[in-house]
């Protein structure tokens, strides 16, 4: 009983991890390549002029604006995938890693939190506006 | 064309690699954590801290879960001490907004990092933030007095 636990973690916590690593493959990659090809499209100049004004209160390129819709809607993975892929430097990854992590997965995570008995609109709602209130407060914080 | 797909190709399996050698570990770590006995140490002291947030010590297991290992694992743990009635309305409210803001601290922390982002900053931003509007909240509901 007493060293079965630290066998049976290090199985499972291997298992875990290269499970969590392949589901990450199987979204970044492919979130990578639609990234890089966008980039060479018309479709993301639209996205960074539309979006420019609002993501400069978080020190950021309209572009990265494509981060926060995925990662938001998505999961962190995808996140992962258009941040690696857009090449932004460390603070913008910051800054967005910051918002990311605060608000993600908002339908799959919205959906817990209302079995168990908290409104799931309210708590989205909170979520985004926390994540603005973040990215806000690190672009006026780091330098 | 060539040239892009070669770039994008290497570019997205040397991140892949950096985040698995980082995973991987800390997924070891996390799950014999759990195991041994020093889980029990660990909600002990987190007991400890967290009352000054406004919790009682039942709502120390639901926390410490949540944030190591993630929100399905929290909810569901918090599910079992609301079952047995040891969790008020106010304290299911408080967990959630705790553990919306942040939790799987470790994984997910460590994704971020392994891409170029600083770790103190979305580690202790993210918890500074939490506790905040975890204090803010607890005032708020205290004022109205009818989640008891």
């Amino acid at each position: 009983m007493t060293n079965s636990f630290l066998l049976e973690g290090i199985k499972v916590g291997f298992f875990k991890g290269v499970t969590t690593t392949i589901n990450l493959a199987k979204i970044v990659v492919p979130v990578f390549f639609v990234v890089t090809i966008l980039k060479a499209t018309p479709l993301m100049y639209y996205l960074d002029t539309i979006f420019s004004p609002f993501m400069k209160y978080f020190g950021l390129p309209g572009d990265a604006s494509l981060v926060l819709i995925t990662g938001y809607l998505l999961n962190i993975y995808s996140a992962v995938g258009v941040i690696i892929g857009l090449g932004l430097n460390s603070r913008e990854i910051t800054i967005l890693a910051t918002m990311v992590l605060i608000a993600h997965s908002l339908i799959l995570e919205g959906a817990i939190c209302s079995r168990i008995g908290v409104n799931p609109f309210f708590i989205t709602f909170f979520r985004i506006l926390t994540s603005f209130i973040a990215g806000f407060l690190l672009n006026v914080v780091l330098r | 064309m060539i040239e892009i797909i070669q770039d994008a190709l290497f570019g997205s399996l040397s991140t892949l690699l950096t985040i698995t050698m980082i995973v991987v570990p800390l997924m070891i770590f996390i799950e014999t954590f759990k195991r041994s006995p020093f889980w029990d140490v660990f909600c002990n002291n987190v007991a400890k801290i967290i009352k000054y947030l406004g919790f009682s010590k039942n709502s120390a297991i639901p926390l410490a879960a949540g944030v190591i290992f993630g929100l399905i694992y929290g909810a569901g743990t918090m599910m079992d001490e609301v079952k047995k009635g040891l969790i008020n309305t106010k304290e299911i409210i408080l967990i959630n907004i705790f553990l919306v803001l942040s939790h799987a601290m470790i994984e997910d922390t460590a994704i971020f990092v392994a891409i170029g982002a600083n770790f103190v900053i979305i580690f202790f931003g993210r918890i500074a933030i939490t506790i905040l509007f975890v204090l803010l909240f607890g005032k708020i509901l205290d004022l109205f007095r009818r989640f008891d």
